[in-house]
């Protein structure tokens, strides 16, 4: 029994290698706030959503404490690996990720919900598969791109198999359509091949090539047009497209500078709809105002220092593109997230990491700063 | 390796400072959007965050002067829904049940949760009982709330008085319009919060004030007087034919309307309601404006009791236009001229008063002005500006002709002739409680102005008795057992809006008062648009009569004297009245038929005396002579004397004025502009 045990630990690395320090409290405080933040402001957001649909006010509530214990457990278990237990993690996540993401399409274990074929019903559990292909491409590039390191300056062997790679993803995920995630792997990607020393004029080439997908796309779907002209000029379609954004903004003025206090937010109250979720920020700033607005963002740039730091100290290339990988992973998604509420891009769809409503979402997050966790804790990283 | 690495060290700088920096442009958004649309954004979040709901008061109830109701509200239930709440907890099944407590059918019970709002009545008004069989269903999104449904106990009874409210309590017409401030009480308004799906936030923000109930208006209407006026005006409108009527009964002393009834041939419950003739609509008053000519020639002086008017014998030529009588006469004095209705002597007078005077003596009596009674919409009487009128508008006007007259107008405006001459403010309400029973609103009578004096009154009162009672009076048939009335017929052709008059219809009215000698009711009836004939005496007498003699009864008024008194009646000359043999050979309004002469069987030389020549003639040439004749006017001398053997060759009668005043009148004529015919003939 101890046998296995030992052997458990030694497969994903040295558990207690020699040298590693304590998790970094400045990267897992600020996450740990946004956690507790997002307990209180998802039982705020959803007491009445519970309420009229499964007549539990605390419902949702409920779910997402279980979410955040499971995806304590990953994270504490992350925490723990050896840089060598991270890697070996690579190739079962991407073969899994990938696996998920194909088993949306097998009738019955694919869910559709508001048009989108995007999730996985195994049993009670229903799981998000594009979050976790998110967090496996990161740790797939970031090997795949430490492999490579000198062969990066060759399109074709570099970052042209990344495209590649990339490009097949996102066709699967423009199919489900989640076109958020589609633009979140394609921002990760250029990301991690920056970092890891691509040419520049490889990136603005494929860069250029990826806006014309983008845009592409955009005229594909007649609700993507619609949320593009909608974000132009919501109050044109306050009716119809702009609605959520016009309510957004509304929740965002009611609440001015201070807010009108936690819990007293209206436009929870089926105003707003993905209040929950993909709009939490919203009434984060009618609850608690600009300057609760602030704070938030100012717990996502504390994060984001204290991750790109490791990713900056990281002598090792795979943990420091994992670490820039995961770190751009959390900042953009918040960024990307608060651009939409706050009516600087088109709405997208993707949630806010650590404060929205969403199982998979959440435990993918926790895992992720578990991952960058376990990455602070090397001797290399000051 | 190391460049690698010192490479990567300084993109991941780069990185952070550029995601650092969209943060901060994050925050800087933040701030812009809050700082720029913030006042807007907060009233936006406000105006869809309230939600305004009004509790209706109970509507005041309307009743007569005796207590007895006119208009009453009755509690009723509305049953409404929050669409989205029904949809989510019921289904298809339970929703029929619903429809069937409702008396819906399903599909229009879908049809109106399908709407895309967060609330919708699904029925309203209905009984209690049936709303509770809703409730009791325990459907959540289903509730009901109190309205008030208005009803109108005594169906059709001052129908237009009293008016309509809307389905929402709103006055629409009549009282309930013109009082609609004091009668719907004070509704509560609620403001609160609620979510997108229309739950109010707070619980129960209901309880915190009831609806102040509308206060409770009485009426100066008698509803006993009110519904006999309808019932009597109904059958003569039924029997003459026509269109609709109209009839006012006044206090004429205090301007309390006793009863205003309008009547239509064809009863409509609504716009009878909507639709108040006797202060919304203006006729031309045809000879019942001769009353407000002998008194504003009266008080002017343009005139004297005794004066005598040559009438023409029924036809007189000026301007080119005739001017015809019903009757022939001769002449005649102002009584006379009033109580045979001649539009020539009224044309006379008017002419002899003038254009400016008649006009201020009109405006004096409310001719052309609203009366300010308490009712909506209330129209005006027209008279154009004097300097307008051409002789043949003076004259016409002098009979009513060209002038246009309301109802309640003409009635307030008789009301001074009945009271010593003072214009009262005709009114509706006497009173007006709160639900306590205080006395928020009082009407006491109101005086206008002094039209003209209590003589002239008296005088002209005097004048209208002959109307009713005189041998030639036009009105025999507004006679009330027991009193003395006084009073004046009208007959008008009606305006053809395309230009001049209809031939063949006419508004026929009556206008009195009684008890004369001390006015107690003063009744205007009004019957528009009577196909044939054109006696207003005919018409609207018989319904004066009835409505008065059932008032007299209701009010207690006690019957002054059981016959006419003869000797109250002012003396007509020219008028036969005080010999039974000149009445007969006189008697201008018998026919075409020459009446039989005295002592027929043996030729005896007939009474021409009084007779005007034309008459005096006709008769000469029934009996085969052929008179000769000195002087005009009319017959004061004869030879032989009546009786005597008739010779057939020398009958000589000699002709005068009857007055000596006359020529004098006919000077005035001839400076008013107007042709008069040379006395000889």
């Amino acid at each position: 029994m101890r046998n296995a045990v030992t052997y458990f630990k030694s497969w994903f690395g040295r558990f207690d290698a020699v040298g590693y320090r304590r998790p970094d409290p400045w990267l897992w405080l600020p996450a740990a706030a946004l956690i507790l933040f997002g307990l209180l402001m998802v039982l705020n957001t959803t007491y009445f959503l519970g309420l009229a649909k499964t007549g539990d006010a605390f419902h949702f509530f409920k779910l997402h404490l279980a979410h955040i214990a499971a995806g304590f457990v990953v994270l504490a278990i992350l925490s723990q690996f050896s840089l060598t237990g991270l890697r070996r993690l690579v190739m079962p996540l991407a073969i899994g990720s990938v696996a998920m993401l194909m088993a949306v399409y097998v009738p019955h274990l694919g869910l559709v919900r508001g048009g989108a074929r995007r999730w996985l019903k195994l049993g009670p559990i229903v799981l998000e598969p594009s979050e976790v292909v998110k967090v496996a491409l990161i740790f797939f590039l970031a090997d795949f791109l430490a492999r490579r390191q000198d062969r990066l300056r060759d399109f074709v062997s570099g970052p042209g198999t990344a495209f590649a790679v990339v490009g097949a993803l996102a066709i699967i995920l423009l199919k489900q359509p989640d076109f958020g995630s589609t633009v979140m792997i394609s921002v990760i990607l250029f990301v991690m091949l920056y970092a890891a020393g691509a040419e520049a004029k490889h990136l603005g080439a494929a860069g250029a090539i990826a806006l014309v997908g983008l845009v592409v796309q955009m005229f594909a779907k007649s609700y993507r047009m619609r949320r593009l002209t909608a974000f132009l000029d919501p109050w044109q379609v306050a009716r119809g497209a702009g609605f959520q954004l016009i309510q957004s903004f509304i929740a965002l003025g009611a609440g001015g500078l201070r807010g009108v206090g936690l819990g007293a937010g209206r436009q929870k109250m089926f105003y707003l709809p993905q209040s929950h979720t993909d709009f939490i920020f919203a009434v984060v700033g009618e609850e608690f105002g600009i300057i609760g607005a602030c704070a938030v963002i100012a717990l996502f740039c504390m994060i984001l220092f204290r991750g790109m730091r490791i990713a900056h100290d990281e002598p090792d290339p795979f943990a420091s593109l994992l670490a820039v990988g995961l770190t751009a992973l959390l900042s953009l998604q918040a960024l990307i997230n608060m651009a939409v509420v706050i009516g600087m891009i088109p709405t997208k769809g993707l949630p806010l990491p650590f404060l929205s409503y969403g199982g998979t979402s959440i435990m993918m997050a926790m895992a992720a700063l578990g991952a960058l966790l376990a990455l602070g804790r090397r001797p290399a990283v000051r | 390796m190391n460049a690698v690495f010192k490479q990567r060290r300084a993109r991941v700088g780069w990185m952070t400072l550029v995601l650092a920096g969209l943060f901060l442009m994050a925050v800087l958004r933040l701030i812009v959007l809050v700082e720029f649309d913030g006042p807007r954004l907060v009233s936006l979040a406000k105006s869809e965050h309230t939600g305004e709901t009004e509790l209706a008061a109970v509507r005041g109830p309307i009743v007569d002067r005796n207590g007895e109701p006119l208009a009453l509200s009755a509690e009723t239930r509305s049953v409404y829904a929050r669409p989205a709440a029904v949809f989510d907890t019921t289904t298809a099944r339970e929703r029929a049940s619903l429809a069937a407590a409702l008396g819906l059918r399903p599909r229009e019970l879908e049809a109106k949760l399908a709407k895309p709002a967060p609330f919708v009545w699904l029925v309203r008004r209905v009984s209690p009982a049936r709303a509770r069989a809703a409730e009791a269903l325990g459907i959540e999104g289903v509730g009901a709330l109190s309205e008030y449904k208005r009803f109108y106990p005594e169906s059709n009874l001052a129908a237009a008085v009293v008016g309509l409210a809307g389905m929402d309590g709103q006055g629409l017409s009549g009282l309930e319009l013109e009082y609609n401030r004091l009668i719907r009480g004070e509704p509560v308004e609620l403001s609160f919060y609620h979510d997108a799906l229309g739950h109010p936030i707070f619980d129960s923000p209901f309880a915190l004030r009831t609806p102040e109930p509308g206060a409770q208006l009485k009426l100066t209407i008698d509803s006993s007087i009110e519904s006999l006026a309808e019932t009597e005006l109904a059958s003569e409108v039924q029997q003459s034919g026509a269109k609709r009527g109209a009839a006012i009964v006044l206090d004429p002393f205090t301007g309390e309307v006793l009863a205003m009834a309008n009547v239509s041939a064809q009863p409509d419950s609504v716009h009878d309601r909507l639709h108040n003739a006797a202060v919304q609509d203006a006729f031309e008053p045809g000879s019942t404006m001769k009353g407000i000519l002998a008194s504003v020639a009266l008080s002017d002086g343009a005139i004297s009791l005794n004066k005598q008017i040559y009438c023409e014998e029924g036809h007189w030529t000026i301007d080119r236009r005739t001017i015809h009588d019903d009757s022939r006469h001769g002449w005649l004095d102002l009584a006379g001229i009033i109580e045979v209705s001649s539009n020539i002597g009224a044309a006379k007078i008017a002419l002899g008063l003038g254009a400016n005077r008649y006009y201020d003596g009109m405006r004096a009596f409310g001719i052309g002005l609203r009366t300010g009674i308490d009712l909506p919409a209330e129209a005006s009487g027209l008279i154009m500006k004097p300097s307008t009128w051409r002789a043949i508008d003076l004259a016409n006007h002098g009979f009513g002709q060209g002038v246009a007259v309301t109802p309640i107008e003409l009635a307030t405006a008789y009301a001074a002739i009945a009271n010593g001459g003072l214009i009262v403010r005709p009114y509706v309400v006497a009173a007006a409680y709160d639900a306590q029973g205080n006395v928020i609103l009082r009407h006491t009578p109101q005086v206008m102005r002094r039209a003209i004096s209590p003589e002239v009154a008296h005088q002209v009162n005097l004048l209208l008795r002959n109307v009713v009672n005189g041998p030639n009076g036009t009105a025999h048939r507004a006679k009330v057992d027991g009193f003395i009335v006084a009073g004046k017929t009208g007959t008008a052709q009606m305006v053809n809006p395309a230009g001049g008059y209809y031939q063949n219809r006419h508004v026929c009215s009556f206008v009195g008062f009684l008890p004369a000698d001390d006015p107690r009711l003063l009744i205007l009836v009004v019957l528009y648009d009577v196909g044939h004939g054109h006696f207003g005496g005919l018409y609207a007498a018989p319904v004066f009569s009835e409505i008065a003699s059932g008032a007299v009864r209701d009010l207690n008024i006690a019957p002054v004297d059981g016959h006419y008194d003869v000797a109250g009646m002012i003396p007509v000359p020219g008028l036969g009245k005080a010999g039974k043999e000149l009445d007969e050979a006189a008697a201008p309004d018998s026919g075409d038929e020459i009446p039989a002469l005295t002592g027929v069987g043996s030729p005896a030389t007939p009474n021409f005396s009084g007779m005007s020549l034309r008459r005096a003639l006709a008769v000469a040439r029934k009996i085969g002579v052929t008179p000769q004749v000195n002087g005009g006017g009319y017959v004061v001398a004869q030879e032989p004397a009546p009786g005597a053997p008739l010779s057939h060759a020398d009958i000589r009668l000699t002709l005068a004025p009857v007055q000596g005043d006359e020529p004098e009148a006919r000077a005035r004529l001839v400076t008013a502009g107007a042709a008069v015919p040379g006395g000889a003939l």
